[in-house]
């Protein structure tokens, strides 16, 4: 830890479900950017102006809701992972 | 067919103490989890507080793996203006306080708070409930809920499987499914949300025991930094400052719950503590939760409860949540249990839950929540630095300077006082309105009858009183 640096993705042990818990309504999304800033694990992004979903979001989601909850435009839908499915914290 | 007396949706501690309630009481009750086991979706980490202690006999002689008595708390106040070449910030000053002395029941004296992981916690509180009888149902995600007539009388999971009672208490988190498919909200308002990071670590438990002896808890701030290091038996959380709303990043376009981890590993005594026990970071962990400045009333509907987070009754000072999920959970079942009995499920006679929540000690908590949590939003401000850098200073001089001739020390007191004026005047702009605002909200007098009142306040709130409205409310 010297260095001050830790990789977080890492340090998340997730068991991945095969259906979608995100969806993002492309049409209502007015690239805001409040998803792609609250994201603690940095899974929604900025490409040329538009926000995207990262392909591998489900490997390191962390289901906190935050990017549903921030959204203006209602354009995020999170449900939660298939039950059994996602993020385990063993140390939580 | 699934036919209970009542479902509990969720199986943290909300949710276990409200089942394993209402089992004892020798109601029907289904505990659907939708994690592999309670815990599993947990995060926080936390302090089991001595109310809990106080107000459940059962948690009394519990002795977990990850627990650890917090019978010291250290306060660190951090300078960031000047780190060392290598980046690091150093303490201004660190003070290691005992739980206090004067105290209206014993467990307030006896320990801070008892340090434990979540994943042990709502496992062994799950244990509970089963072992009362509740039939608690793994790997169960409710989707929605069954609606007749203008009721809800049951839930349906993930699989299209129905489980039916004429009473649901939702304990399924601040993301809660409940509300939202009972029609108690959509969204939250973003100024009343938090996110709150973690970054776990493995260490060794006898150089951790070594190294921290019985302090339990590291709380921290400086000017733009801020949080906590929680300390379990075999290892510790760091906590990333939790004054800051989801409403305030997205003003500010800045995530400070992500970034506040990194930069508190900046601390250099957080580096040496790392060091010296072996600590290596284990997990990343991120807690969204409820951090409201006033009580939530819309936690009630016909045939539905909402408790703990999902309620979004944690406390609105420094956001304590499992206690009061806890206490929630219990008066939710008692009222599931009252409801039967009077065989009225609906929206006005599960109306008295919410009303006697709101005047518990769960409720007390919000009649000053305002101020409570505009205080606790500063700590990271430069006021709030400013007034402990004061206070270090005069307790130094005053007393204990070997610096200079001890009369000249005691004369700089009033100097640095008059410095300070600013800062106490800030500190002293909440502390009033505080104790004032919660004693002359109309339950007043109830709060003043009621045991959880520490005798030590009593004279504070009868002068808060007399002046009336003489204290200067906060702006």
């Amino acid at each position: 830890m010297n260095e001050l640096k830790m990789n977080k993705r890492k340090l998340v042990n997730v068991k991945q479900a095969s259906s979608e818990h995100i969806r993002h309504d492309k049409e209502s999304c007015t690239n805001c950017g409040n998803c792609v800033m609250i994201c603690s694990m940095n899974l929604w992004q900025i490409r040329s102006g538009k926000v995207q979903l990262a392909e591998d979001y489900k490997q390191y989601c962390l289901e906190c809701a935050s990017c549903y909850q921030v959204c203006e435009q209602s354009a995020v839908n999170f449900t939660f992972p298939e039950a059994g499915y996602g993020v385990i914290y063993a140390h939580g | 067919m699934n036919q209970y007396d009542l479902i509990v949706v969720g199986g943290g501690p909300g949710g276990c103490a409200a089942a394993k309630e209402a089992a004892d009481a020798g109601l029907k009750v289904a505990l659907l989890e939708r994690g592999n086991y309670c815990g599993e979706k947990n995060s926080s980490g936390f302090g089991l507080s001595p109310k809990a202690y106080r107000d459940f006999e059962y948690v009394r002689d519990l002795n977990l793996a990850t627990q650890r008595t917090c019978v010291y708390g250290t306060f660190r106040v951090i300078n960031c203006g000047e780190p060392t070449p290598e980046g690091l910030y150093k303490d201004r000053m660190c003070w290691t306080l005992r739980a206090p002395t004067d105290v209206s029941y014993p467990y307030a004296h006896d320990f801070m708070v008892q340090m434990m992981s979540r994943a042990d916690f709502d496992r062994w509180y799950c244990e509970q409930a089963v072992k009362a009888g509740a039939d608690l149902k793994l790997k169960t995600l409710v989707t929605d809920m069954i609606r007749e007539q203008g009721m809800i009388v049951g839930v349906v999971d993930q699989s299209g499987n129905q489980y039916r009672a004429p009473v649901v208490i939702g304990a399924d988190g601040a993301h809660s499914n409940v509300a939202m498919k009972s029609g108690l909200r959509t969204k939250w308002d973003n100024d009343d949300m938090t996110c709150i990071d973690t970054l776990d670590f493995k260490a060794d438990p006898e150089l951790l025991d070594a190294f921290c002896h019985e302090i339990g808890v590291h709380v921290f701030m400086g000017k733009g930094l801020g949080g906590y290091v929680v300390i379990y038996r075999d290892g510790f959380h760091l906590g990333s400052g939790p004054a800051i709303t989801l409403a305030d990043e997205c003003r500010t376009g800045k995530n400070f719950h992500s970034r506040s981890i990194t930069d508190n590993l900046k601390m250099e005594w957080l580096q040496h503590m790392i060091k010296v026990t072996k600590a290596e970071p284990r997990e990343y962990q991120s807690h969204f939760l409820p951090w409201r400045k006033t009580f939530p009333e819309n936690i009630f509907a016909n045939g539905v409860m909402l408790v703990g987070d999902a309620a979004g009754v944690p406390e609105p000072f420094m956001a304590e949540g499992v206690y009061q999920a806890m206490y929630s959970g219990r008066l939710a079942a008692q009222w599931a249990q009252k409801a039967h009995r009077a065989k009225d499920f609906s929206r006005a006679f599960l109306q008295q839950y919410m009303e006697d929540l709101k005047i518990s000690p769960v409720g007390m908590d919000f009649m000053s929540g305002g101020t409570l949590r505009d205080f606790f939003a500063q700590f990271m401000s430069q006021e709030f630095y400013d007034f402990f850098d004061g206070l270090g200073d005069i307790m130094f001089y005053g007393m204990i300077t070997m610096a200079e001739p001890h009369a000249i020390g005691m004369a700089k007191v009033l100097e640095i006082a008059r410095k300070k004026k600013p800062a106490f005047k800030f500190m002293g702009s909440y502390y009033g309105p505080i104790i004032s605002a919660t004693y002359r909200h109309k339950l007043g007098q109830k709060i003043k009858e009621s045991p959880y009142l520490p005798d030590a306040l009593i004279p504070l709130v009868d002068r808060a009183n007399r002046k009336g409205n003489g204290v200067k409310k906060h702006m």
